[in-house]
């Protein structure tokens, strides 16, 4: 039964104590699940919990109640079945562009020429074989990114967890980032979890996308946003699917239900 | 082969940081110029205005520069950097050895920060200058009263410079670490040791100023030998010419240092540099 299932988070909730020792409950009852293979987007308004949830699964927060588990392993902290890819890159500035993206292998205690080996074919991966020894100071935003990907993948998860992976990148940069994420995953055929507050990367990029709303932070919905086969973004921009469900993910943030476009307003 | 989307990106960003260096480059040469303007103009002023005045209170650059060749010429110079230059390192010295470990102890332990954080927070703030008298009934008038003002004086910045340093790791980076699973001696050693690096170039650098002063006083009070030995003898026999010589090997000496710890600084950590400097 989860033997096809990358991520299963079942009842995750998460109180928070704030400064003056209030609770805070930031999530609520939140399940979904991950099939393998496929990308999910977890979107939703500001202080919707987004976030938390992904770093609950990262493994970085611990849930108040609920259990989460990755490639059927509970998850307990964080763990080499995942891969995570933060929102600024965070790589080490003192560390080459392949230095970074070895850091993730250290911890593995990989012999030395393994390590290398697969911290340039990640780094292969995503295009920057040419910017290898090149510090992160060196390197624009877009190609730092790049690096925080290629770390996330030395590694080989199971899953490829992003918090935002776009969000500081400029609307150029963003887009080519974001075709070469498809690319990746077609090359690779990782699972993908990403939180994003963009409504169209998630409907354009994901397969499916958990929609979260405040106070606490809850599931409103999945919105089901596979395009079939392997179009292109720009095809995708331009479908009539598109915009239809980018309507209907604005209407399940905002907490309301899918409503026709020319139905009348709730 | 490559999944990369946009080939022309990276070329792109060379062409930016390009434009950026020579832009740099050129603002450089003009603040440069502009800097040996105001030099000129100051000794300019100077010499005009010391030829007014009696030679028993001020001395001109022309007569200054006339005492260095003579001060260097007769050995008496040398023979008094030589006399500050070893307290001095010592003193230095033993700031580091002492300064750098304290302060990373007491950035990484609570407990260290509650015993002894209002410590290195009064030291730092005090005028440890008061000392003197008292390290002088302690260290009587040699080697060892003028090293222990500079390391006095020194110890405190570079102590709470580096605990600062300490307290500012990026937590994200750290998360990085906790992320990608790495075991805590690894993650002091390869994150928040590196990120340190530059506070403790700050407070060394620092510490430069401050042990420059300290070498000074102690023998101002003193005043036996070294370079603060020079200026109080000139000073007592009136030849301001012999007290403006030293007063400029004293400045010459502090900036030299200063741009030695800055060469070093580059080279231990030269992604710093790029990332905080005012280059753009």
């Amino acid at each position: 039964m989860s033997g096809d299932l990358a991520v299963d988070v079942q009842g995750v909730s998460k109180v928070f104590r704030d400064d003056k020792g209030r609770e805070v409950q930031a999530l609520h009852d939140v399940s979904f699940q991950v099939r393998r293979g496929e990308i999910v987007a977890l979107t939703g308004r500001s202080g919707c919990g987004k976030t938390t949830l992904l770093r609950i699964v990262m493994g970085l927060e611990h849930p108040t109640s609920g259990t989460v588990e990755v490639d059927g392993e509970q998850v307990r902290g964080p763990g080499v079945n995942r891969g995570i890819v933060f929102q600024n890159a965070e790589l080490l500035p003192w560390r080459t562009a392949l230095g970074n993206v070895e850091f993730g292998l250290e911890a593995r205690g990989l012999p030395k020429a393994e390590r290398r080996a697969a911290a340039e074919r990640a780094i292969e991966l995503v295009g920057l074989a040419h910017a290898a020894h090149r510090r992160p100071h060196e390197l624009s935003g877009g190609m730092r990114q790049r690096v925080g990907i290629a770390r996330a993948l030395a590694i080989d998860p199971a899953v490829l967890l992003m918090d935002e992976p776009f969000s500081a990148l400029d609307a150029q940069t963003r887009e080519n980032m974001q075709a070469e994420l498809l690319e990746i995953h077609e090359r690779t055929g990782k699972t993908i979890v990403f939180v994003s507050h963009d409504i169209d990367e998630s409907v354009l990029l994901a397969d499916r996308v958990v929609t979260l709303v405040p106070d606490p932070g809850r599931v409103h919905g999945v919105l089901d946003t596979a395009f079939g086969g392997s179009t292109s973004l720009d095809e995708r921009r331009g479908s009539a699917e598109f915009a239809l469900r980018r309507h209907e993910l604005l209407q399940l943030v905002h907490g309301r239900e899918i409503q026709q476009q020319d139905g009348v307003s709730a | 082969m490559t999944a990369l989307a946009d080939k022309a990106a990276p070329a792109v960003d060379d062409e930016t940081s390009l434009s950026r260096r020579i832009r740099a480059q050129r603002r450089g040469g003009r603040d440069r110029l502009i800097t040996a303007g105001t030099v000129v103009v100051l000794l300019i002023v100077w010499e005009v205005a010391a030829r007014q005045v009696n030679p028993i209170l001020a001395a001109p650059p022309s007569a200054v520069l006339q005492a260095l060749i003579s001060m260097i010429g007769d050995g008496s110079l040398p023979k008094a950097v030589w006399e500050s230059a070893q307290p001095f390192l010592a003193g230095y010295l033993l700031a580091i050895v002492v300064g750098v470990p304290v302060g990373l102890l007491i950035g990484r332990f609570r407990v260290v920060e509650a015993a002894i954080g209002w410590l290195i927070i009064a030291g730092y703030a005090m005028p440890m200058i008061a000392l003197t008298p008292v390290f002088m009934l302690w260290f009587g008038l040699g080697f060892a009263v003028k090293a222990a003002m500079v390391m006095t004086m020194t110890v405190f910045a570079i102590s709470i410079n580096t605990w600062n340093g300490v307290q500012n790791v990026p937590r994200t980076l750290i998360e990085v670490g906790t992320a990608f699973c790495a075991s805590q001696p690894r993650i002091l050693g390869q994150i928040v040791i590196p990120s340190v690096i530059p506070s403790i170039m700050t407070g060394l650098r620092i510490g430069i100023g401050k042990a420059v002063v300290g070498i000074v006083i102690a023998e101002f009070f003193t005043a036996i030998g070294g370079v603060g030995g020079v200026i109080v003898d000139a000073g007592h026999s009136f030849q301001p010419d012999r007290m403006f010589a030293a007063v400029v090997v004293l400045m010459l000496a502090a900036v030299a240092l200063t741009g030695l710890i800055g060469l070093v600084e580059r080279w231990l950590a030269p992604w710093n540099r790029s990332i905080t400097g005012g280059a753009h």
